[in-house]
């Protein structure tokens, strides 16, 4: 055999490799059987803290019972820019902090402090436009 | 561009990279026994093994490269060149970080060969079955399709042909024709 007809078989064995891998992997393409599976990184943590400021709750006192106190999580932003005729509106709610679970199941809280609605300082306040739905699922 | 498609990408080229590098530790092998001398001349046989190299190459960087921009992964550039420090999978990880310095190393040693003595070209490139045993064993543990029937058919039966030949090369030298 020449050596002109081994590479080009070669050649042909790489591409059908990567053919063959491709096809695979795309017909497998999670598998849940992996040796290694490395922990998915919260997205959360790798971003940066909201420059929006948050209202803090303070500590609460240590009681006597050994129930073992929940911790405070992060408070939620969540913004949005909504475009209307009549220019854009960014609107941030902020949502009050909620309690970690714990390991011992704790009663839902009675009352929660309803959402808050704050509008930037250089965002001009409308109307929205009212939200027609033309199709239903 | 998803993380899902540069693990796809990943997967992809370990497959085509490790099937390539068999071609080429297959080639390298029959250059000094008789395992393919029916099929042409030691001097083709040379030249097959060459072109091997600018063929198995690209797939690994690309190999390399999709794993760092996989964030899943968590692959540093570092990972690529000091082995053993992914913390997920150390010595699975790290023997394909392994391999990848050897065959660095064989590849440029085998471009400056002329700067070297032949002696010491010979031994650097034998270190090759180090990388391949590194890599199959890579693969082998941390390659998320090795445990499809058909992947690790074609892998196994590969890695045991070559080390039918290499073992025999060991015993008895250069093998009749």
């Amino acid at each position: 055999v020449p050596a002109w007809l081994l590479r080009i078989l070669a050649f042909a064995v790489s591409l059908g490799s990567v053919a063959g891998s491709t096809d695979y992997v795309l017909s497998h393409a999670k598998n849940p059987a992996a040796p290694l599976q490395p922990a998915v990184v919260d997205p959360v943590e790798s971003e940066e803290p909201d420059p929006t400021p948050v209202p803090t709750r303070t500590p609460r006192p240590a009681t006597a019972t050994p129930t073992p106190r929940p911790t405070l999580a992060a408070t939620a932003t969540v913004s949005a820019r909504i475009s209307t005729p009549t220019g854009t509106v960014a609107v941030i709610v902020t949502l009050p902090p909620t309690e970690a679970p714990t390991a011992r199941p704790t009663p839902p809280p009675t009352a929660r402090p309803t959402p808050t609605v704050q509008i930037s300082a250089a965002v001009r306040a409308t109307t929205l436009p009212r939200i027609t739905t033309t199709h239903h699922s | 561009v998803d993380d899902l498609v540069f693990w796809l990408l990943s997967r992809v080229t370990g497959l085509s990279a490790f099937a390539v590098l068999s071609l080429s530790v297959l080639s390298g092998e029959a250059l000094r026994t008789s395992v393919l001398d029916a099929l042409a001349s030691n001097r083709a046989i040379r030249r097959l093994h060459d072109v091997t190299t600018p063929l198995w190459l690209p797939l690994g960087a690309a190999h390399c490269v999709t794993l760092v921009l996989d964030r899943t992964a968590r692959i540093e550039p570092l990972d690529l060149v000091v082995p053993f420090g992914v913390p997920y999978g150390p010595w699975q990880v790290g023997l394909g970080t392994l391999s990848l310095d050897i065959l660095v190393v064989v590849t440029l040693t085998s471009w400056l060969r002329r700067f070297m003595s032949n002696g010491l070209w010979q031994w650097i490139h034998r270190t090759s079955y180090i990388a391949f045993v590194a890599l199959f064993l890579h693969a082998a543990t941390s390659g998320t399709d090795f445990d499809a029937p058909i992947v690790s058919a074609i892998a196994w039966s590969t890695a045991a042909a070559l080390a039918v030949v290499g073992v025999s090369r060991i015993v008895w030298g250069r093998l009749p024709a």
